[in-house]
């Protein structure tokens, strides 16, 4: 079986030609609270020359120095890790990409492809004195075939843009990351990301067929997914996070608006009852389009700020269902998901009258995390995946860690999948409150592992999982990772210090063939 | 592995399998793993042992002194599938290759000394046929744990009980298992639905070329922890390695699971109904058939699944965009088993859009390696049932297309016998040749799933006459291929994980 695994080693019986183990514990750092990458000064660590290559070939706007414009450019959605490029430049097509890529790599510089800078896992951040490559320029939809319901766009296309020139030919465009208003479909394919629909839809790796990329080397290739045989690179290279190359222009699949939508909200007194209702409707074969738990503290703080919806704020939890499809079937799906509920323990079921209505219900869900962020200076939202029928006993755990570490915790998230975001709000200037927040998350992270699950399910391992991989990996898969990555990227130049464990790395990198500037600007 | 013995002769030599290979093998492997040549198992002629292990750790072991030796190993399933030229791919770059064609070289091993298939050290054949257990599981998870030479029979089977189904109808014989699937990404009808077994497999365990036990994915849905290895493994072919076990989504068997056939004038008629069905309604499957031999014309085949209120709706709106010919509940296996069965199989792929110009090149493809080959014609092994379906697409080759995804098939069936006629490879080639100029233009990929023996080479001299089953495939017309820079990546990723580039496909 493709057995879960823990920290335990399998690698029995094969590991020829290994290195050998590197099963330490992950470090003794706090992910997403850690501040990681030494600031650079900007503009001093560029070589001789590469300033002007750059502004000859994108031109003296599209090439960024200035200090107080790198700021903007020194972290994600994820602000514990920052670090300032040392330089932005704003490429308009895969030629100016593959133009800059070749001077970045003949002059040894790192660089970070960057969107709308919406990730939540430190995945854009400019560690390693590197150059971002903001793709923002790159907002145009190529081409749009609405017969064959596939759309060409350039990376910089703000997710929810695709979907509405999509929308007079009757169609969208499915993953629906919560960030989709800001978000782009190339960050999108980096991070490989998810959202609440994705439980019928798929993820975003489900929705590219192709894609033209330009390789850590300056090279261009076009990946596709045909039926000639070979293998999936285009599978491969979303989700890889930058460290493949950077994708100038996406094929993706477009689906037809749904006739209908049904949306519930159903209101539990028992945390316990809302969980193993998921795993009832889940079980009983209906497919839900959405299906999204919300907790008793994410229910406060969004009935205490703008977006208040009337949810009672007395309720242990609640659950936002919603069935989209033709609307004879969505009718009857939608009545079955209330039997269970009601069946299941549900105080009270709430159906949408209408689309006003529905964003109501939805308030509860979407608003959630912002509304988090009221309560303290800090936020912490954690993305975790557990086997959907381990969500009670999981769910039990992780507020028995909160409890114990006396934190102050929500939980919104994507019940359906087994997608867990535990969020905490804390103070970071409390050196004691971070320890705990570090450890609690630690053994969260444990909880969901060893309950079959992993340790990121849509917010990729950027900077702040990385030393969370061992409790998924063995050595020899990480080495794999390792050799994957160097197949693409010989000389170590994209996106560096994501992914891969810190301490590992190094090694399983080999012998470093580009210059590293010292922090001070010599070499 | 303790310095397995260096068995074999010379390198570079002809045969040099001795009873001491023999004896080194059993040492690294186990006894009881171990099947000794034989020509009694069709599936296994060809090779010099055959290893069922009982564990990925003996995979493991096996592998790990096929590389140190340089042996050649073919990963399979059941024998059946996995196995023999199902997919070219490592055919020959040869001068043999059509001018217009681009021709395969992308995974052969590139003549850099490195021990590669065929360099005379042995081939084994590596079966995951006796790693069938399928576990319980949650029914509750919608995701399924197996090993990988689990048939899909015993799949369905595990399923059932719980009242669930693989979203998943591949072509095929009977007997295929679960890993074969997963290997080829082989998918038919239902991709519609659910897309192929790269969407639907979560986790694998493979044994890598150099004997490596590795486990990527898992078993939860969404996952995006390190590269997504998993669907690189999938639809790999076996040239990473043999896969030992998945996690694979499953679903709920549908409350109503209903098809529609309406007849079309013809292949561009029946394109444009596909496309209204697709518009009409969510299908499970959609499928453009061509005439199957016995006096059907084109016809577009609609499957629909979900609660029975939807269904109903779903077939009254399906009915009003056609004329509804009879069909039968057995339409969807015919069909699959068919496919699965045929030894020469052409898949193109373009865009949904461009389905009518798909179908055109298709038919053109079938009608010439029907017409024109006297070979094929004349054979009493193919029985001509219709004569007026010759012109078109001739009785015995047929054609059908996976609408939502572009994909035209063209596919010789087996006789009633279950022989098919062998098709001569300068037909095959020719028409190849044929069909590559206008797909390079178009931008469609292709690949052709060629069984051994399903092409005579007339060339005297050829290698043909050594004991090799490949030897007439570099006569074949060649498949897409990726350009260069992915070809090239492509190259480099089967290194790491076969080092010694002992797999076949």
């Amino acid at each position: 079986m493709t057995a879960p695994r823990a920290t335990d080693d399998h690698g029995a019986g094969g590991g020829a030609g290994q290195p050998g183990g590197h099963a330490h514990g992950h470090a003794d750092r706090l992910p997403g609270v850690a501040v990681g990458g030494v600031p650079a000064r900007p503009g001093t660590d560029l070589p001789a020359g590469l300033l002007d290559g750059l502004v000859r070939a994108l031109g003296r706007e599209a090439v960024i120095t200035e200090p107080g414009s790198l700021l903007v450019y020194e972290s994600d959605g994820l602000t514990a890790y920052r670090a300032r490029p040392v330089v932005v430049v704003l490429p308009r097509d895969t030629e100016d990409v593959a133009t800059v890529v070749k001077l970045l790599s003949d002059a040894e510089i790192p660089f970070v492809a960057r969107g709308a800078g919406t990730g939540l896992s430190g995945g854009a951040v400019a560690v390693d004195n590197a150059a971002v490559i903001s793709l923002a320029r790159m907002d145009r939809i190529l081409d749009l075939d609405p017969v064959s319901r596939r759309a060409r766009v350039q990376p910089g296309v703000v997710n929810v843009e695709l979907s509405a020139a999509a929308a007079p030919h009757g169609l969208y465009y499915a993953p629906d990351p919560s960030s989709q208003t800001v978000c782009t479909i190339g960050g999108n394919v980096a991070e490989n990301a998810g959202g609440p629909h994705c439980l019928k839809y798929g993820v975003t790796a489900n929705h590219v067929v192709g894609l033209k990329v330009v390789l850590p080397d300056g090279s261009v290739s076009e990946l596709r997914r045909g039926e000639d045989n070979g293998l999936d690179l285009v599978g491969l290279f979303v989700g890889s996070e930058g460290t493949f190359g950077i994708a100038t222009e996406i094929d993706v699949r477009l689906l037809p608006v749904p006739e209908a939508v049904e949306t519930l909200l159903a209101l539990f007194d028992d945390i316990d009852d809302a969980s193993r209702v998921v795993s009832a409707i889940i079980g009983s074969g209906l497919l839900p389009a959405a299906l999204e738990m919300v907790d008793r503290e994410a229910i406060m703080a969004v009935e205490a700020s703008a977006y208040a919806a009337g949810t009672p704020t007395d309720v242990a939890g609640a659950l936002v269902i919603e069935f989209d499809g033709p609307s004879a079937e969505v009718q009857g799906d939608a009545a079955r998901a209330e039997g269970i509920c009601r069946e299941g323990g549900a105080r009270d079921v709430q159906r949408a009258a209408d689309e006003a209505d529905r964003q109501r219900l939805w308030h509860a869900r979407k608003k959630a995390f912002g509304a988090m962020g009221r309560i303290a200076p800090d936020v912490l939202v954690q993305d975790a995946v557990v086997p959907r029928s381990r969500l009670p006993e999981v769910l039990r755990s992780v507020y028995e860690i909160a409890g114990r570490y006396e934190l102050r915790m929500c939980n919104m998230f994507h019940a359906g999948d087994g997608n867990l975001h535990p969020t905490i709000v804390f103070d970071r200037r409390d050196p004691g409150l971070v320890h705990r927040v570090e450890q609690a998350s630690a053994e969260m992270m444990k909880a969901c592992v060893d309950a079959g699950g992993t340790i990121t399910g849509e917010h990729g391992v950027g900077m702040d999982k990385r030393d969370y991989m061992q409790l998924v990996f063995s050595p020899a898969e990480l080495d794999v990772f390792c050799s994957l990555r160097r197949i693409f990227d010989p000389c170590g130049l994209a996106n560096p210090a994501k992914i891969l464990p810190v301490h590992s790395c190094r090694e399983w990198v080999g012998p470093a063939t580009r210059r590293v500037p010292a922090v001070d600007g010599t070499p | 592995m303790g310095g397995p013995r260096h068995a074999t002769g010379t390198r570079g030599g002809r045969y040099a399998v001795t009873s001491q290979w023999f004896t080194a093998l059993i040492q690294n492997v186990g006894k009881a793993a171990v099947r000794p040549r034989t020509d009694s198992v069709p599936e296994w002629v060809g090779a010099d042992a055959v290893v069922l292990p009982e564990s990925p750790e003996q995979a493991a072991a096996a592998l790990a002194w096929c590389t140190a030796e340089g042996i050649a190993v073919r990963p399979a399933g059941a024998c059946g599938w996995l196995y023999g030229g199902r997919r070219a791919m490592d055919r020959p770059a040869s001068a043999n290759g059509t001018e217009d064609a681009p021709v395969s070289g992308r995974h052969r091993s590139q003549g850099d000394g490195r021990v590669g298939r065929g360099a005379g050290n042995g081939m084994v054949i590596l079966s995951s046929a006796r790693l069938a257990a399928v576990g319980s599981y949650d029914p509750a998870d919608l995701v399924a744990g197996m090993q990988a030479g689990a048939t899909l029979d015993a799949v369905e089977a595990a399923l059932a009980r719980n009242g669930q189904v693989l979203a998943l109808d591949p072509p095929s014989a009977a007997g295929a298992t679960i890993g074969a699937v997963a290997a080829l990404d082989a998918a038919g009808p239902l991709r519609a639905g659910l897309g192929t077994p790269r969407d639907q497999v979560l986790g694998v365990e493979l044994v890598s070329g150099d004997g490596r036990i590795l486990r990527f994915g898992g078993q939860v849905v969404k996952n995006v922890a390190g590269y997504d290895v998993t669907r690189l493994v999938v639809g790999s072919a076996g040239v990473l390695g043999l896969i030992t076990s998945l996690h694979i989504r499953v679903t709920a068997r549908p409350a109503a699971d209903r098809t529609v056939v309406l007849a079309s004038g013809g292949a561009q008629d029946a394109a444009a109904v596909a496309l209204a069905c697709r518009d009409a309604v969510s299908p499970a499957a959609l499928e453009v058939l061509g005439p199957d031999g016995t006096g059907s014309g084109w016809r577009v085949a609609v499957r629909v699944q979900g609660s029975a209120d939807g269904v109903a709706d779903a077939l009254r709106r399906v009915r009003q965009l056609g004329a509804a010919v009879e069909s039968d509940a057995q339409l969807w296996r015919r069909l699959t088993s068919s496919e699965g069965e045929s030894p020469m199989t052409l898949r193109l792929a373009g865009r949904p859009g461009e389905l009518a110009d798909l179908l055109d090149a298709g038919s053109r493809f079938a009608a010439r390696i029907f017409k024109s080959d006297s070979a094929f014609q004349g054979s009493s092994a193919v029985p001509v049932a219709n004569a007026q379906a010759r012109p078109a697409h001739g009785a015995a080759v047929r054609i059908a297309a996976h609408v939502t995804d572009g994909v035209v098939r063209v596919w010789v069936p087996t006789s009633a016998a279950g022989v098919a006629a062998p098709l001569s490879a300068e037909t095959l080639r020719e028409a190849g040749a044929e069909l590559a100029a206008e797909a390079v233009t178009s931008g469609w990929t292709w690949r052709y799933d060629i069984m051994p023996g399903a092409v005579q080479t007339s060339r005297a001299g050829h290698p043909s006459a050594a004991p090799r089953r490949h030897a007439s495939l570099d006569l074949l017309p060649a498949d897409s291929v990726p350009e260069p820079r992915a070809a090239a990546l492509m190259a480099q990723i089967r290194q790491a994980f076969d080092p010694a580039g002992i797999l076949e496909q």
